[in-house]
C-alpha cells in the first residue's frame, strides 16, 4: 500500500507523536487485523498487496459464504436485517418500481437507462447507502471500514459549513429496498480535504466515512486508479433518490476530463452523490466520485459529473483508509 | 500531496513535524493544499446551520410533519450553480436544511402518499430563505 507519509523516512516515535495528537492510533494499512476472521486472513492480506504502484489500489472481492455470525464479528448490526436470495430479489424486482410515480429530476440525459441490481454479488454489494439526519447518499467501500463519497455527504461546505452530525449515520452495504443483506455500520469519523470545506469547490467535493465496522471483509472493496480516463467507461451504481433504497447502474464513457474532474453520460439523480465512477477491465476499478448533475456552462452543463481520482486524491484515499 | 499535508517534504526537524501534525489534527483549518485532508471532531456532533441557503417545513394539509420528503431545488439561472446531488429529506419534525448559493430556484417536493409540489424560492446573499411547504394527500 502506498505509504500515508509518502515517500518520507520517519521516525516511529514522531508517527507515535501524530498518533497521539489525532487520538487515533495510525496503523500500516497492510497488516492483517484478528477481528476479521481466521478464514478471510490469507485473502485479505493478498488483496492488501497486490497495490502494484503509486495510486493504484486493487479491488477485494469478499467472502464466497456471507452469514449472520461472521457479519455480528465484524461489528456489522444486523438485527432486523432481511436476508434475501435470488429469486426473492427476481419477484421483488418484478413489483412497480417505488419511484416510479415521482418526476424523473432533471440530470437524466435522454432516456432513462438505468437498470436495477442485484445488491448480493460483488461489486454491487461493495456499494453503499448512506443515510443520516437530513439526507441520503451513495459511497464506495475502499476497503474493509473506509467508504469514500462526495464531501458534501459529509460536511456542508465551504467555512461557513458544519460537518454533518456523525451519530445519525447508518451505512448499508449493498441495502436492496426494504432489505440490507449485510446489515448496517455506523460512523467513527468524517473526512474531508480544505478544498472542500474551507472553499466550497465541486473540484474538491469528495470525503470519506470511517465505519465503526468491518463489513468490507465480507463484502469486498473497491480498488481505485489514478490512470488517464480518457475515454474510459465508466459505470455509476448508486441509490438514486426517485428510486428510494433501492441500486441502480448505468454504464456510458468518461465524455471529457479536466485536472481535478470527470464529465461522464450516465444518468444520475439526487441521492448518487458520492456513488463510485468506475470501470472493470480489471476488476472494480475507481476513477472518480460522483457529485453534481448539469449545471453552468461547457461539460458542466453537458455531462452530469465528479472528482477525478488524482494522485492526490489517491494519497488521501490511501490515508484514510490506513486510519484504524 | 494530500499525505504531505500531514508531513511536509521539506519539515528539516523533529519540532516542525510536530507542529505541523498538531495543525493537522486542527478541522477545518486551511493548510494551502485544496486537498489537505480534515476531519471532523469527537466532541462536536455538528449541526447544520447553513449561513445560506434554504429551510423549512413539509407538513400536510392537516399540519402534520412529513418525515422523509424529499427537496429538490432547481436552479432558474441560465448558468446556474453546482447543486450537489444528494437527496436532502425532511426530518421527523418535516424540517429540512439545503444549503445553497444565492439565487433564484424552482423546488421540487416528493413524499410517498403525498402529490408532488414545485414552489418557486428566492435565496438573498448571506440569507437562509425559509420555505414551508404544505403536500395534499394522494388518496
Amino acid at each position: 500500500m502506498k505509504n500515508f507519509y509518502s515517500g518520507v523516512l520517519v521516525p516511529a516515535t514522531l508517527v507515535l507523536t501524530g498518533a497521539m495528537v489525532q487520538g487515533q492510533a495510525i496503523g500500516a494499512p497492510s497488516n492483517p487485523t484478528s477481528d476479521d476472521g481466521g478464514a478471510l486472513a490469507a485473502a485479505y492480506a493478498a488483496a492488501l498487496t497486490t497495490e502494484t504502484s503509486s495510486g493504484y489500489s486493487a479491488p477485494f472481492a469478499g467472502a464466497a459464504e456471507v452469514t449472520d455470525s461472521t457479519l455480528y464479528l465484524e461489528g456489522v448490526t444486523v438485527s432486523g436485517s432481511k436476508r434475501m436470495t435470488a429469486a426473492e430479489f427476481k419477484q421483488l424486482s418484478a413489483l412497480p418500481d417505488p419511484g416510479a410515480a415521482s418526476n424523473a429530476r432533471e440530470v437524466i440525459i435522454g432516456v432513462d437507462r438505468r437498470e436495477r441490481v442485484y445488491t448480493t454479488d460483488f461489486p454491487s454489494r461493495a456499494r453503499v447507502l448512506i443515510t443520516f439526519t437530513g439526507g441520503r447518499c451513495s459511497g464506495n467501500l475502499i476497503n474493509k471500514n473506509t467508504v469514500v463519497t462526495a464531501g458534501h455527504c459529509v460536511h456542508t461546505g465551504g467555512s461557513g459549513g458544519a460537518w454533518r452530525p456523525r451519530t445519525s449515520y447508518r451505512v448499508y452495504a449493498g441495502a436492496n429496498g426494504s432489505s440490507t443483506p449485510y446489515g448496517y455500520c455506523t460512523a467513527k469519523s468524517l473526512h474531508s480535504v480544505t478544498g472542500w470545506t474551507s472553499s466550497n469547490s465541486e473540484e474538491y467535493d469528495y470525503g470519506a466515512i470511517k465505519l465503526n465496522c468491518t463489513v468490507g471483509t465480507t463484502v469486498g472493496w473497491y480498488g481505485y486508479n489514478t490512470a488517464s480516463p480518457s475515454s474510459a467507461p465508466a459505470v455509476v451504481g448508486s441509490y438514486p433518490g426517485d428510486k428510494p433504497l433501492t441500486q441502480w447502474v448505468h454504464g456510458d464513457k468518461v465524455r471529457a476530463f479536466t485536472t481535478n474532474q470527470i464529465f461522464y453520460g450516465n444518468d444520475t439523480t439526487p441521492g448518487s452523490s458520492g456513488a463510485g465512477v468506475w470501470w472493470d477491465s480489471n476488476g472494480a476499478i475507481l476513477i472518480g466520485v460522483h457529485a453534481y448533475g448539469t449545471h453552468g456552462t461547457g461539460s458542466h452543463a453537458l455531462y452530469n459529473h465528479g472528482i477525478r481520482i488524482t494522485s492526490s486524491v489517491a494519497s488521501n484515499f490511501s490515508a484514510w483508509a490506513s486510519l484504524p | 500531496m494530500g499525505g504531505g499535508m500531514y508531513l511536509s517534504r521539506r519539515s528539516p526537524g523533529r519540532l516542525v513535524l510536530a507542529l505541523a501534525l498538531m495543525v493537522s489534527a486542527v478541522p477545518g483549518c486551511t493548510q494551502g493544499s485544496p486537498d489537505a485532508p480534515v476531519r471532523d471532531r469527537d466532541d462536536v456532533n455538528d449541526v447544520q446551520q447553513p449561513q445560506e441557503g434554504l429551510t423549512g417545513r413539509v407538513v400536510a394539509n392537516d399540519g402534520s410533519p412529513i418525515e422523509g420528503a424529499m427537496i429538490v431545488p432547481r436552479s432558474l439561472q441560465a448558468h446556474g450553480p453546482p447543486i450537489p446531488e444528494m437527496a436532502t429529506l425532511s426530518d421527523a419534525d418535516g424540517r429540512y436544511v439545503w444549503p445553497l448559493p444565492a439565487g433564484a430556484y424552482e423546488v421540487s417536493i416528493f413524499a410517498d402518499g403525498y402529490h408532488d409540489a414545485v414552489q418557486r424560492a428566492d435565496v438573498a446573499a448571506g440569507v437562509v430563505a425559509t420555505l414551508d411547504i404544505v403536500l395534499k394527500r394522494s388518496e
